[in-house]
């Protein structure tokens, strides 16, 4: 299976198993970003559960496709908010020029 | 997962898609992209990131939700492809720009 | 046009998933704008077959199509031409059979600037006040309007398309000044039509169809290449002066020939490559005496014997089709064939009197790769002179063709062991068996076969236990099981489960499609996919199918066992004289599913007997 790990503008599709825990998940982004996992904090957004490092992606309901927001510790110690940039809204953009039709 | 063992590609709108080599080869114009020597118009390259190899490619032509879309066919393709069949629901709405980048894409 | 892709498939199936989905995407102008035309081909074409395309819906095509076939749509009308004739990019326009468009639909493409194609055959309402909405479209390069109610007049009308360079006239009452007032197209290459004396002045033509017309005789086209007359009466073909015309395909199928000698008289026989004079009433050969060049030789429902086999011995080396199929052909005259027609690939001699003697004749034809045999008296073996037990396979000739691919022996009396050395044909990709005697051996031993992809085993005692044993070769992907009237339901459907690469075709799985249809039009389907000429109703020479003579209790016993027929009557009690009840019923009872389900034939209905399965039970 897979899940898309979001923040920002980026998506990142991870491949991984319902038995690996959120750690390894952390570790598979450390690679692609250079954040510490201490410093990642994954959240899955259809519950707005916080995914915590020992559990496995099955014990916390993390399935095939599962969108999940990644947020990073700031200066101050905190994590900052989930910011996912939500793309342009495409139903609304293709239905406005609807027009004369 | 390596970093080197990735794409990233951006939409339209600026947004990125950070996915699987391999998972990218389903489509046969990227996979032509990886796998054929020297620069390709928009195969970018860019400062640090050319170093670790971390390759990115613009679509202008196809917006992050198409771009998303085509990035979990890439994958549910790959999981078909080992035999797992899972269903690949498409959003009616998104059948005619899906179809064209498909086309684009040689998906 | 490239094969579409696994995802736009996907695509194309969710856009025209139902009336709802369209709602999703019709108004998506800019997207609809920038679609290639042959994805728009794609979802047109699926919008037609899930019954989805309304005239208005065609507004979003208006951008992208380049060609549109509608071939056929009976609901085609000048609604949906209104609409059609906004599509700014239309390059080529398919309305062939279009029965609803007439003149007043053809206005609306008046004036179109890209169209280049469009065709009209058999537009019958179409006549030459269309022709002069036609005219207006000066980009036209091909039209097709034959059978439509068009006129000499209008025919002339057409002379003001100065591009065009093909245009099928076919069946259209053409007068010589009518044609003559085409010469003015002198891009004119290819005219299909009622021709007359005033065809010579088209020097160019090189393909000319005349089928089906009225014309008997016509001068020499220098040009000419391919030239079809079928269904004609032929006088005389090219008569002129001038060269001989280098004819290379010739087509007169169903001609009447007035004089055969004279006919080709004024042909250069010796450049033809294809010759189908098949359904003629051509009687004597020797013209084929110089056709050495004679790739394709079509002779099926001709008159003809053995004696006449002795004309195709000369032009033998080229030879690569030869049809024979419903002539007065015997095993004697493929006899005479050895050692003449090296380079023979595909023979048929389906509905002949050959035997099983001809095989051995068969067997020394190096190159052949398509072998029909159907209909013909060949048994499968031989009975050795004198031992009265011994007999001799005969299909084991055919091991010596090693080319072959294709094999046809359906209506043969071939049995289980004769068909043994078939398994050595290892590059037998096609097999048709249709033989009320095979039973689940011949299956067994198919399965042997390394190349075989299509696989016809109609009308044969298969079992259930015999369906679930049968391991098909890797290859295969069709097997017909058409009127194998024991299989169930469950070992059809276990079978394709299994097999999934496998496409079964038989009448349970017709049924299995059309689950809603009603018991009546049930009924009426088996009846419909089993007629053919041994399900003849007529009661008089009705052949009783093998399995009549089987009496319930024992129908049911095989329904779920394997069994090899020897002969019919070997299977021991049988019950005879079906014929004599009037209102005999035979019922077949199948469980599957755990649900009850029974067979019903009644004896007026011999015809559906093998796969009927009814809801209801009738009263025994």
């Amino acid at each position: 299976m897979y899940i898309r790990v979001k923040r920002s503008k980026t998506t990142y599709f991870i491949q991984c198993d319902p038995t690996e825990t959120t750690l390894d998940i952390k570790q598979k982004l450390h690679t692609l970003i250079d954040q510490p996992v201490n410093d990642q904090r994954l959240i899955l957004m259809n519950t707005g559960d916080i995914l915590e490092d020992s559990k496995t992606l099955a014990d916390q309901k993390v399935e095939n496709d599962a969108v999940v927001a990644l947020t990073l510790r700031k200066d101050d110690n905190e994590f900052e908010d989930v910011n996912i940039v939500k793309p342009n809204d495409f139903y609304q953009s293709r239905d406005t020029d609807s027009g004369n039709w | 997962m390596k970093r080197k063992d990735t794409v990233k590609l951006i939409s339209t709108d600026e947004m990125e898609f950070v996915i699987d080599k391999d998972a990218a080869m389903v489509s046969q114009t990227i996979r032509n992209m990886l796998t054929s020597p020297g620069p390709i118009d928009n195969w970018v390259f860019l400062g640090g990131f050319a170093e670790t190899e971390l390759g990115e490619v613009t679509f202008p032509e196809i917006s992050a939700v198409i771009l998303e879309k085509i990035c979990q066919y890439f994958y549910w393709a790959l999981q078909y492809s080992r035999g797992k069949e899972t269903e690949f629901h498409i959003e009616p709405e998104l059948t005619l720009e899906l179809m064209m980048a498909a086309n684009y894409l040689h998906t | 046009m490239e094969k579409e892709s696994e995802l736009i498939r996907r695509c194309i199936e969710a856009a025209c998933q139902s009336k709802e989905s369209v709602e999703k995407w019709r108004k998506q102008r800019r997207t609809l704008e920038r679609l290639p035309s042959h994805l728009s081909q794609s979802l047109l074409r699926n919008l037609l077959r899930r019954r989805l395309l309304f005239p208005s819906l065609l507004e979003v095509f208006k951008y992208s199509m380049e060609e549109i076939d509608l071939r056929g749509e009976n609901s085609v009308d000048a609604e949906w031409m209104a609409y059609l004739g906004a599509f700014r990019h239309l390059r080529s326009l398919n309305l062939g059979d279009c029965h609803r468009i007439n003149n007043s639909a053809i206005w609306s493409i008046v004036g179109m600037t890209s169209l280049k194609e469009v065709d009209l055959s058999r537009c019958m309402k179409v006549t030459d006040a269309g022709v002069k909405h036609l005219v207006s479209i000066s980009t036209l390069e091909k039209l097709w309007i034959s059978e439509t109610g068009v006129t000499a007049n209008g025919v002339a009308l057409l002379a003001s398309l100065k591009n065009l360079s093909v245009l099928d006239l076919g069946g259209l009452p053409v007068t010589d000044s009518a044609l003559n007032s085409l010469q003015a197209l002198t891009k004119l290459r290819k005219i299909s039509n009622q021709g007359a004396l005033v065809l010579q002045r088209f020097p160019k033509l090189s393909f000319l169809n005349l089928a089906w017309t009225n014309v008997t005789r016509f001068p020499n086209l220098s040009a000419l290449e391919c030239l079809n007359m079928s269904n004609c009466t032929i006088d005389s073909i090219l008569e002129g002066n001038g060269d001989k015309a280098p004819l290379l395909k010739l087509v007169c199928t169903g001609a009447t020939f007035m004089n055969e000698a004279e006919a080709f008289l004024y042909i250069k026989t010796s450049s033809l490559s294809l010759l189908d004079v098949s359904k003629s009433s051509l009687s004597r050969f020797g013209i084929l005496a110089d056709m050495k060049m004679l790739e394709h030789l079509d002779l099926s429902s001709v008159t003809m014997g053995d004696d006449s086999v002795e004309m195709i011995l000369c032009i033998g080396a080229n030879l690569k089709n030869l049809n024979l199929s419903s002539t007065r052909v015997s095993s004697d005259g493929i006899g005479i064939l050895v050692g003449h027609v090296p380079k023979l690939e595909n023979l048929s001699l389906s509905h002949t009197a050959i035997d099983d003697v001809a095989l051995s004749y068969i067997g020394l034809m190096p190159s052949l790769k398509v072998v029909d045999l159907s209909s013909t008296n060949i048994k499968g073996f031989i009975l050795q002179p004198g031992t009265e037990s011994h007999m001799d396979s005969t299909l084991t000739a055919l091991q010596n063709l090693s080319y072959l691919e294709s094999l046809n022996l359906e209506h043969t009396q071939v049995r289980d062991p004769d068909l043994h050395p078939l398994s050595s044909c290892k590059k037998l990709s096609h097999l048709s068996l249709k033989c009320a005697s095979l039973t689940d051996a011949t299956l067994h031993l198919l399965s042997s076969l390394p190349k075989l992809t299509t696989l016809h085993v109609r009308d044969a005692v298969l079992t259930t236990n015999g369906l679930d044993a049968f391991i098909p070769p890797t290859t295969l992907r069709v097997l017909d099981l058409m009127g194998c009237w024991l299989l169930t339901e469950d070992a059809i459907s276990q079978f394709l489960k299994k097999h999934p690469q496998v496409e079964i075709r038989h009448e349970i799985v017709q049924n299995l499609s059309t689950e809603h249809q009603t018991i009546s039009d049930r009924l009426s389907t088996s009846q419909q996919s089993l007629k053919g000429p041994q399900w003849n109703k007529k009661q008089g020479n009705l052949p009783m199918p093998e399995f009549l003579l089987y009496n319930r209790e024992e129908l049911l016993a095989l329904q779920f066992s394997p069994l090899s027929l020897q002969s019919p009557h070997d299977a021991g009690s049988v019950t005879p004289n079906l014929a004599d009840e009037e209102d005999l019923q035979l019922y077949l009872l199948e469980f599957s599913d755990g649900k009850l389900k029974t067979g019903l034939a009644s004896h007026s209905h011999l015809s559906i007997i093998p796969i009927v399965t009814l809801g209801v039970a009738p009263s025994v």
